[in-house]
């Protein structure tokens, strides 16, 4: 007797009974055993059940940033790795691919997100966007004009705003490292 | 598909009405269809496809239309015969074998009607199973579409592109200037210094060809120059020598290329215009006229552009030089001057090493004169799909006997044995065995009871329509001569039987 | 669509009922029931895609006698459309494709009813996916492609057999869409290929273009290069222009229909099981000669997709999970070194990172028992797995 499938076209779903776990959490699972975070991060997991939402904190320790500790929440989809996990910077700072809302343009958290690209390598790419700020691709136009024109007064406004001091009228939040 | 191809006219000749398993299987035959004429229905819904296209139909039964008219045929370019017998293919094959002399290329199907050439197409599916036939005596191909017609002339470079060789300073200390040297520059100024060194010849052994990619790679200043690296990967194809491909020495030699009159298609009067081109410089090489096309490479765009118009140049000289030769043989011929366009010529010379004649065999010579040998060797490989063409053609030795086809009846099983004796009759007039097809093929073909399946009818009307666009537009090279598909495993093949 | 001249089935799809009806000697598993051509017609079938390959797609489920038949797509007609896409007239453009395809192989073929779905395909839930016995896609995107399938092989459940969607997957190499070059240019390459399909004839009418003319390049470099200014896309060069105009896929025009008709078999070989079905790669190619060729694609090991298979384990629950996480570093065939334990996506015990590590090493402690029942399934990552093992605990 060959087998056909079922023809009960109604109920033809399937079977509810056992909780399913999506591949984006077993990627999670992966990508977090695997990470090698460097003495510069630091991650909290506010639910610790809850792997799909965390917060990382870089400490630069060199470039125009070195000095203060930034706070980025992650929080993946089930959609993950398909779609790029949403980052944002808790804080409100200085630099020029970064929104005073938190909003960061990064390429790989966007138009060149691949499936095989890793929580590790968003993480490396926000550290690199904190020793390198971009000029042109400003989300911070000011800070951007700022970083091209002159590097000392950007390297100046810098430290002045992780002190929590106003740069361009704008008044940044102390992120100064303790 | 063929509606969107870009034909002008159609015209369906059909005398049947339409019935239930023809709405079942015909997409473009709706219910409202019933009991219509085949021909006038399958016009107007197709129709509706391309308002470009314009449609005919005549409700006759074909054979009728050429008692009434022999040269019936003769108006189309391409005949697609779908859904007849043999004794009916046989007869329109040979009328259109008829009109299959003349019309060599694409300009000559403007000339006056009469002079068109007739594609015969013959298409059949049985259930899962389907086979196109093709047949035209001649069909010749220019523009083939190779992947790559690059000629660059490195063992043979004419002055120009020797001094844009030398150009180039090798000892410049401008590192950017240095890794965008072209790579054809490159292998020039390699090629020169190995030919100084070995009186004059270029490497032939393999170690000779190792040890020139081995001077190059000593010319690098940095393991980042991506020019020496395109350089080094080209030293196999460069040594070998520019020549006339034995594929062009033997249409240069062909009767039709030899003995050229006033008939002769624009194809064939290129191609002698083409020899006579390689003759005239037989001291120089004897080389065909250059392609003109250059690969991309890493280059600056000044220097690649420059390169780019080197070849173009030199090309355009080589087409201007066979277009004389192309003028003198018309008017040997007394034909008009300029009736071979330039821009034809211009291809002709460009793809002149990959022009490709093909010369099918006909219906009659496949019966007549089968190929017992190729045959043989076709249904030795257990995974062919051969065998489906055996079981076709004692399909069609089962209808001549039966006057219907094999499992059309309920008691099809009945029809299995019968069949297998109308292929046994088949196999040993080729001089094979017997069980060289196994029966349960046959008890398969008899399953399909010559059931029209639509999967199968569109993806042989799919094949068809790509063959006859080819046949038409004599663009890429259409398939030699039979193609059977199987749809039960997906496989295919083609055979020239 | 009552008429005195219904039309009845077994004279419609006669070619196909012959099959149906009769066993085959190549294919001696298939048994003839009558059943089958009940389910041909009351199955769900799924179709993504209602651009060239779709529609064509459409046109043969529904006059192989498949009668629920489903399609997907987001887009609306274009100008463009018309040519290839059969199903779309002038008077369609700009109504949504798969809203339009149903209503015309509901009018041409009776009896059948396509149900349009005018929306993305990630709009659309397991839920939603589950209900099909069978999907074909007919996308050009190969992200989409992807999506789909990486969808599917996550819904299947071991247990339920009705959970396994086969997917036929049928695509083309393709130019880029013509509404896409003429509306919404991205890539540099959209405007490269603006300029030789559309602004060439427009400037230079019926004369040829020689894609090995520099001053033809030339041009079309200028002419893209300002299109890219327009619109802000960056990349143009010189050496890109030439790259894609020499490499201009002749749109050939039957390629739709045969990967189509291929899909379709496979499709009905597949609901039937009236013959074998592919294994599983076919592919065509028509320059020279024709050409198909059919291969079997092999698993990989390491598939991100589909290697999670689900393996079974017998463990006593009175035993703690750090014993458990030994005995899985020692089974010889598994041979695990630094293993995370997560159930239905929360986790059990991280290795890393720290915090994770900390919060969840009590649970090292405590027994199965303690963390779940008998009988679930754990999701089980390591540095030595490509993937991840799905591993059902029974206790013993």
């Amino acid at each position: 007797m060959i087998k056909i499938w079922s023809m009960k076209k109604e109920n033809a779903g399937v079977n509810k009974n056992k909780p399913k776990v999506s591949a984006g959490q077993i990627r999670v699972q992966k990508d977090l055993t695997e990470l090698d975070l460097p003495k510069t991060m630091k991650m909290t997991f506010p639910v610790p059940e809850d792997l799909l939402n965390f917060e990382l904190d870089i400490s630069p320790d060199e470039g125009f940033y070195a000095g203060g500790t930034f706070r980025f929440s992650f929080a993946v989809n089930g959609n993950y790795p398909h779609d790029a996990p949403s980052v944002k910077c808790l804080q409100k700072i200085y630099h020029p691919n970064i929104q005073a809302d938190g909003k960061i343009c990064l390429n790989i958290l966007r138009e060149d997100w691949k499936p095989v690209l890793t929580l590790n390598s968003v993480m490396v790419g926000l550290q690199y966007l904190l020793l390198e700020p971009n000029a042109d691709d400003p989300l911070n136009k000011e800070a951007a004009e700022d970083l091209r024109s002159n590097r000392t007064n950007f390297a100046n406004n810098v430290r002045k705003s992780i002190n929590g001091g106003s740069v361009n009228g704008v008044q940044y939040d102390n992120v100064l490292s303790k | 598909m063929i509606m969107s191809s870009g034909i002008g006219q159609f015209t369906v000749v059909d005398q049947g009405t339409i019935a239930q398993n023809d709405i079942g299987s015909n997409f473009f035959l709706d219910f409202e269809s019933l009991g219509k004429s085949k021909a006038e229905r399958a016009c107007e819904l197709l129709g509706e496809l391309n308002e470009d296209v314009q449609g005919h139909w005549i409700a006759e039964d074909i054979i009728s239309v050429l008692n009434e008219n022999p040269g019936f045929l003769a108006q189309f370019s391409t005949v697609i015969a779908t859904d007849i017998t043999r004794e009916t293919a046989e007869k329109i094959a040979a009328l259109c074998w008829l009109n299959g002399h003349s019309a060599d290329t694409v300009a000559d199907n403007n000339r006056p009607a009469g002079k068109k050439r007739t594609t015969f197409a013959w298409v059949k599916t049985v259930g899962l199973v389907g086979a196109v036939r093709i047949a035209v005596p001649e069909h010749t191909i220019v523009e083939t579409h190779p992947e790559n017609v690059a000629d660059l002339r490195i063992d043979s470079p004419f002055p120009e592109l020797a001094e844009f060789a030398k150009s180039f300073n090798f000892e410049t200390e401008d590192g950017l200037e240095f890794g965008h040297i072209p790579y054809v520059a490159i292998l020039l100024k390699y090629m020169e210094e190995w030919r100084n060194e070995h009186g004059g010849e270029i490497p032939s052994t393999y170690a000779a060809k190792n040890q020139l990619k081995a001077n190059i790679r000593s010319g690098m200043r940095s393991p980042d120059d991506e020019n020496f690296e395109e350089a080094i990967g080209s030293v196999l194809r460069s040594c070998q020598r520019t020549a006339v491909p034995n594929t062009i020495k033997e249409l240069f030699n062909d009767p039709k290329c030899e003995n050229l009159t006033a008939e002769s298609g624009n194809f064939w009067i290129l191609m002698r215009g083409v020899r006579n081109f390689v003759n005239d410089h037989s001291k120089s090489g004897g080389v065909l006229p250059l392609s003109g096309t250059i690969p991309d490479m890493k280059a600056l765009t000044d220097s690649y552009v420059t390169l780019q118009s080197i070849y173009k140049a030199k090309a355009k000289r080589d087409v201007q030089e066979v277009s004389k030769i192309v003028e003198s043989l018309l008017e040997s011929l007394g034909l008009a001057a300029g009736s071979i366009s330039l821009q034809e010529i211009e291809s002709f010379c460009k793809y002149s090493a990959f022009l490709k004649v093909i010369r099918y065999r006909s219906l009659e010579e496949e019966y007549q004169q089968p190929k017992s040998k190729e045959i043989a060797s076709w249904l030795s490989d257990p995974d062919s799909v051969f065998p489906h063409y055996v079981l076709l053609r004692a399909s069609d030795s089962f209808y001549d006997d039966h006057g219907r086809y094999p499992g059309e009846g309920d008691n099809w099983e009945d029809d299995v044995d019968q069949l297998h004796a109308n292929m046994t009759t088949l196999l040993q007039s080729w001089g094979i065995e017997s069980d060289a097809v196994s029966k349960d093929l046959t008890y398969e073909i008899c399953r399909y009871g010559n059931g029209s399946i639509h999967n199968t009818a569109s993806f042989m009307g799919g094949v068809v329509s790509q063959e006859v666009i080819k046949l038409i537009t004599h663009q890429y090279t259409p398939m030699d001569n039979t193609f059977i598909f199987d749809g039960v495993r997906s496989v295919s093949a083609v055979f020239a039987v | 669509m009552t008429d005195t001249q219904a039309i009845t089935d077994n004279k419609r799809w006669a070619g196909v009922y012959k099959l149906l009806d009769r066993n085959s000697r190549i294919h001696p598993e298939f048994e003839p029931q009558e059943e089958i051509k009940e389910f041909i017609k009351s199955c769900k079938i799924l179709v993504i895609g209602a651009g060239g390959l779709g529609c064509e797609i459409l046109k043969n489920l529904a006059l192989s006698g498949f009668c629920d038949i489903h399609v997907i797509d987001m887009d609306t007609i274009d100008v463009s459309n018309l040519n290839r896409q059969f199903l779309f007239r002038r008077a369609d453009v700009g109504k949504p494709k798969a809203v339009t395809a149903a209503e015309f192989v509901n009018r041409r073929v009776q009896g059948v009813e396509v149900t349009p779905h005018y929306c993305k395909i990630q709009d659309k839930d397991e839920d939603f996916y589950s209900e099909f016995a069978l999907i074909i896609c007919g996308l050009d995107s190969i992200e989409a492609r992807r999506w789909i399938n990486a969808t599917l092989v996550g819904m299947r459940d071991e247990d339920n057999p009705d959970s396994i969607k086969p997917l036929i997957d049928g695509g083309k190499p393709t130019g880029f869409p013509l509404c896409t070059i003429a509306n919404t240019p991205r890539l540099p390459e959209h405007c490269i290929e603006w300029a030789s399909v559309i602004e060439w004839s427009n400037r230079h009418g019926d004369r040829k273009m020689d894609t090995d003319d520099p001053k033809d390049i030339q041009w079309l470099y200028e002419t893209a290069l300002t299109r890219a200014e327009q619109y802000n896309i960056q990349g143009v060069t010189y050496s890109l222009t030439q790259g894609v105009v020499k490499n201009i896929i002749p749109a050939i025009a039957a390629t739709n229909a045969i990967v189509a008709a291929s899909c379709c078999n496979e499709a009905l070989k597949i609901a039937t099981t009236c013959a074998k079905n592919l294994n599983n790669y076919m592919m065509y190619s028509g320059n020279d000669s024709v050409y198909t060729y059919t291969f079997e694609h092999q698993r990989k090991d390491d598939c991100p997709v589909c290697s999670n298979s689900s393996t079974r384990l017998d463990f006593s629950g009175d035993k703690t999970l750090e014993d458990f996480m030994e005995y899985l570093k020692e089974k010889p065939d598994v041979q695990l070194k630094k293993p995370s334990f997560s159930l239905a996506g929360k986790p059990l015990y991280m290795q890393a990172p720290k915090p994770l590590e900390e919060a969840m090493r009590p649970n090292l402690s405590k027994t199965l028992n303690e963390l779940f029942s008998s009988g679930s399934e754990l999701t089980i990552t390591d540095s030595t797995l490509p993937f991840s093992l799905q591993t059902i605990v029974t206790f013993v």
